[in-house]
């Protein structure tokens, strides 16, 4: 059914699709309408759960925890200062190994305070064991929360999906909403077969010793390499049910590309249109779009970038003292396998920066001739900086 | 025949890591006498969560998640909602917290979750200091009393923050005291706490031996003297308003309470004075709350 | 100490961190340095009991229902419970901790009811031994022997020369004994022991009769015999409190100044006297014989007294059992009355299955036995911290350094 929706309003409704039983959640903008959403579904009797109106979002997150250990689908949102309030949790839940799926809103952390899209908030939690997936459009936020539930349940590993601040929380796009029976075939009911259990009891992480602890990081992080496999086997059966494919990488027009335009989340739309000026222009470039950071798509990335030489990576993100997080990131997977290829990283399109062609393709252009008005600090070019 | 002695020996076992005297373990295990099999424990960072047993072990059979420092209140909450949307409404969902994950770290938690008036049972089990970590002081230690934090050139200053009226405040269903030197009055309160919805507050006098510096087999008798000096008196509160005394034996001096522990040995005697004061003040106080 | 199952490779390893089993192979035991010993003490009332009757075990019987084994307790060290029921000063009563609560237990009236209420009960003997002994006299001194005796496996024969038995009793005014109940009272005792007894029996010793002849001991019992009666020259003088071994074949027993003549109110002491006798009695013939006596302990080995600063009276005070009114000495109880004191006793040194130690124990490690009749300490986890011993409120519980 096509609906005209904010990717706001297209996470409630997957969040209802998906028939999640336990909500809870603190309001922050831009995340904001997600909760009214669903407040008002579960008012109305349209979604069975139980909303939960926390007082923080450190406890939104530990309530989805005592929820998901309970045996219920439990679901939260959150964005910027929000998400790193609940940092704590964010590793206590993938340590517990609980399927919960949260959407971030991707907003700049303060001070300064600026509401708009950047994506440090969840990029700066890349290690605490959450799969972490951006979202291109409103179609795949819907999408990959249905997706992840599937992957998360069978994984026992939580999943962030993130969705640009603005761009995405706040646009609205024509969508196709799949029909709750579809996705009941798609998504069965959360039916764990450990959990607090009378029946069954156990304690669940307690003090562990050196004998132990190694041996349970370990698995999960082979758990969570797996999980770029899990990723595409669970969005090929989607795509059998609903015709669409939310891939891991997504690449364009990088078959015979020499330079390669990498980014995360809506800017990539920017990216691609750069990429046609560009090749009209006659360089032979390309883009390819990470939706997923973690488990890094090692796999699917190099398919990507094919035989580019030379990685434009435009982040919306830093690293303080350091570079750009995607940067970092393309690098680790570089190494090794592409060693001779270059890379620039860009700094550009926070705090409500626009990214567009105009804005991409000077950049590009800097990239290669080495000219351009984007200030060079350390590693990184950083564009939109005062003279 | 006491029913107690034989459901204490299959919900809890012997082997774990607390202390010889430990208070907060017979805390528990009077507990869980009471509230039995149907009950999912959900327990912070504190003595608790490292005495029940290294991993994969446990020393109790009820299920139990540990979780982190501050999110007590709210993990239960969580449990209980994923509890009831899958039509279980009968297991007891106990938050059970040391005085650290109750009075700070974990209040915030606990504020919201009550405001909610969520449906779970949260007994804060007080040893009046952060033990686990070392004895360091907490808002439940009383003024003058020895922490590592409070060390004799610092000894705290500030009273103890009182969390009942914390809680009364909110206008819960149920809030009380408890003493392990009172079980059957504990026990009544739990099995009362038990059948009532919405969220219950048990603060829980638990002795110390490690931390309080007294001998270990003084423990029981310790939470008994708190009692009979009205320095933790019994009391109910029934949704912020109705204020009830429990029985206890007839109110003496703190002086015997204090001469048994070692925290409390540099507090000079004048301080002694100004702490009986205090426990007196406190004690007119809480009559005239009680006062029908 | 390991635990029964643990995990050796990955794929045990539970995806979520949860546990597999208990903490109980953890021998927390090692900790220990102090044990706690749990020994029943005599309570102060069996302390000052002549008879040395194990007060509170008895009444504890009856609180529990069991009104035949309270009995047989009773019966086990005093067969002439009627008659102490009514005579005797009761001295276990001036002891009694409970008077520091209210008001002492009324001991003596509990044991009257109890003794007055049948004979249905059954005593565990020891195997029958070839030792004959003959008593002579049937006064309570006299019976108490006989029944000892009988039950270290004797056979026992009680003559008297007058034609009714009770030796002394017999002169006592119907107000302090009814005929009628000290007649029961000597026939139970008689029965429970299966003794012969023969009144109106002629005593020969020149020409003795067929029992007078075949006994390998005869005991003279200065309760039950008339100053009219001599004892045989060849008889040997034994003072139960001063020999320690009993020679000859006839015994005179001599009794101390204070026993003598027969007192009523000391009725206890007679009946102890005569425990006492037949022990000293049946050592003498186990040795006589040469046969080793396998049983290591005699039930008359003294216990260990309680300490009395051990019974927590503090604890008693908010008791809610109120003492009755002061009983009168002329009342006769019913079993409900009988009862209701019965649950008023601290049961001084002696466990009583309240259980406090079991409720109190951080470490779950001082359990009541499977059998349900005793709590027991388990060695492999208790880490010694004393709160059972502090907190058992009537003194069994104390900490030793015992090396296990």
């Amino acid at each position: 059914m096509k609906k005209v929706m904010m990717g706001t309003e297209a996470a409630a409704r997957a969040a209802k699709l998906a028939r999640v039983q336990v909500i809870s959640a603190y309001p922050i903008t831009p995340q904001t309408v997600i909760v009214e959403n669903l407040a008002d579904m579960i008012g109305r009797g349209e979604l069975n759960a139980n909303y939960m109106p926390v007082e923080s979002e450190h406890s939104a997150l530990a309530s989805c925890i005592g929820a998901s250990m309970a045996g219920a689908r439990a679901f939260t949102a959150s964005s910027s200062h929000g998400l790193a309030y609940m940092h704590e949790m964010l590793h206590y839940a993938s340590g517990a190994r609980v399927p919960i799926v949260m959407v971030n809103c991707n907003r700049a952390l303060g001070p300064p305070w600026n509401l708009y899209c950047d994506h440090t908030d969840s990029l700066a939690q890349r290690d605490t064991g959450w799969i972490q997936y951006y979202c291109a459009d409103a179609q795949d936020v819907l999408d990959a929360i249905l997706i992840a539930y599937g992957v998360a349940e069978r994984a026992l590993l939580p999943i962030m999906i993130n969705m640009d601040a603005f761009y995405l929380t706040h646009t609205s796009e024509v969508l196709d909403v799949p029909d709750q029976e579809k996705v009941d075939i798609f998504l069965p009911p959360y039916q764990p077969s450990t959990k607090l259990n009378v029946d069954d009891p156990k304690t669940f992480g307690n003090v562990c010793g050196a004998d132990l602890f190694t041996s349970i990081k370990y698995k999960r992080h082979c758990d969570t390499l797996s999980l770029e496999k899990l990723w595409d086997e669970t969005s090929a059966e989607f795509r059998g049910h609903f015709n669409r494919l939310h891939p891991t990488v997504e690449a364009y027009q990088t078959e015979e590309a020499d330079v390669c335009v990498i980014g995360i989340g809506t800017g990539a739309g920017a990216m691609r249109l750069a990429v046609d000026r560009l090749r009209e222009e006659g360089l032979k470039a390309g883009c390819v779009r990470l939706s997923m950071i973690r488990p890094f798509p090692l796999e699917g990335f190099k398919r990507a970038i094919a035989n580019a030489k030379h990685m434009i990576v435009i982040d919306r993100d830093v690293s303080f003292g350091a570079e750009g997080i995607v940067a970092q990131e393309v690098k680790a997977g570089l190494f090794g396998h592409h060693g001779d290829a270059k890379l620039t990283g860009f700094i550009a399109g926070v705090g409500g920066n626009d990214l567009s062609a105009d804005t991409i393709v000077p950049l590009v252009r800097q990239a290669i001739s080495g000219n351009g008005t984007a200030v060079r600090a350390g590693k990184t070019y950083w564009a939109e900086v005062l003279p | 025949m006491n029913e107690h002695a034989r459901q204490k020996r299959d919900l809890f076992t012997p082997g774990h890591y607390g202390c010889p005297g430990c208070g907060a373990t017979l805390a528990m295990q009077q507990t869980l006498s009471v509230l039995g099999e149907d009950t999912i424990v959900v327990m912070p960072a504190g003595c608790w969560s490292t005495l029940i047993g290294i991993y994969p072990y446990t020393c109790l059979t009820v299920p139990v998640i540990s979780v982190a420092f501050g999110s007590t209140a709210a993990i239960a909450g969580g449990v209980k909602a994923g509890l009831t949307i899958q039509g279980n409404d009968h297991t007891t969902v106990l938050a059970w917290a040391g005085d650290g994950g109750t009075f700070d770290i974990g209040l915030q938690a606990l504020s919201g979750a009550v405001e909610r008036n969520d449906d779970i049972l949260f007994i804060c089990y007080d040893n009046e200091a952060y033990m686990n970590t070392g004895i360091q002081r907490s808002s439940a230690t009383p003024a003058g009393g020895w922490t590592t934090t409070t060390p004799d050139s610092a000894l705290k200053v500030q009273k103890k923050k009182n969390i009942v009226e914390i809680m009364a405040a909110h206008r819960i269903p149920y809030a009380a005291t408890a003493s392990i030197g009172a079980p059957e009055d504990l026990k009544g309160k739990v099995k009362k706490a038990k059948g009532v919805k919405g969220s219950r507050f048990i603060h829980l006098f638990a002795s110390c031996p490690t931390g309080w510096r007294h001998a270990p087999q003084l423990s029981v008798e310790i939470a008994r003297e708190a009692v009979r000096s009205r320095l933790f008196p019994l009391y109910e509160v029934s949704y912020g308003d109705e204020w009830k005394l429990s029985p206890m034996p007839d109110k003496v001096g703190v002086e015997t309470y204090l001469k048994h522990q070692g925290r409390f040995k540099k507090m000079l005697a004048s301080d002694h004075q100004d702490f009986q004061k205090q426990v007196d003040d406190d004690w007119l106080r809480l009559l005239d709350k009680c006062r029908p | 100490m390991q635990p029964k199952k643990i995990i050796q490779s990955l794929s045990e390893l539970p995806t979520m961190p949860s546990t597999i089993g208990t903490m109980a192979w953890n021998e927390t035991g090692d900790w220990r340095y102090l044990t706690p010993l749990i020994t029943n003490k005599l309570a102060p009332c069996s302390q000052n009991c002549p008879a040395g009757i194990p007060i509170p075990s008895y009444l504890n019987a009856l609180r529990n229902g069991s009104v035949q084994k309270g009995l047989a307790l009773l019966l086990a060290h005093n067969p002439l419970p009627g008659l102490t029921g009514r005579l005797c000063y009761h001295p276990c009563q001036t002891k009694c901790i409970r008077k520091k609560v209210d008001r002492a237990i009324s001991v003596q009236k509990i044991e009257r009811f109890l003794a007055d209420i049948g004979t249905e009960v059954k005593i565990e003997k020891s195997k029958i031994e070839d030792k004959r002994v003959v008593v002579i006299g049937s006064g309570p001194l006299g019976l108490s022997c006989a029944f000892y005796l009988s039950f270290r496996g004797c056979q026992v024969v009680i003559l008297d020369p007058s034609n009714q038995a009770g030796g002394a009793l017999l002169h006592l005014p119907p107000e302090k004994i009814e005929p009628l109940a000290l007649a029961n009272e000597i026939d139970r005792l008689i029965l429970l022991a299966d003794i012969k007894l023969e009144t109106g029996a002629v005593i020969d010793f020149e020409a003795p009769g067929e029992s007078l002849s075949k006994a390998d001991l005869v005991i003279l019992d200065p309760t039950g015999l008339s100053e009219n009666f001599t004892a045989p020259v060849r008889a040997v003088a034994f003072d139960p409190f001063d020999d320690s071994t009993v020679n000859g074949d006839i015994v005179a027993l001599t009794l101390p100044k204070n026993l003598k003549p027969f007192k009523a109110p000391m009725i206890a002491h007679y009946i102890a006297v005569g425990r006492l006798t037949a022990q000293r009695a049946f050592d003498c013939l186990v040795m006589r014989s040469g046969l080793q006596d396998l049983r290591q302990s005699s039930p008359d080995l003294p216990r260990q007294a309680v300490n009395v600063e051990d019974i927590k009276i503090e604890r008693f005070l908010a008791s809610d059992i109120a003492a009755k009114a002061e009983a009168k000495q002329e009342e006769i109880w019913d079993g409900e009355r009988t009862l209701q004191e019965a649950e008023r006793c601290l049961s001084c040194g002696t466990c009583n299955l309240c259980l406090q130690c079991v409720s109190f124990c951080p470490d779950a490690s001082i359990r009541l036995d499977e059998d349900e009749a005793s709590v027991r300490v388990d060695l492999d986890h208790c880490k010694g911290c004393g709160i059972c011993a502090y907190e058992c409120p009537r003194g069994i519980i104390t900490m030793e350094e015992i090396s296990t």
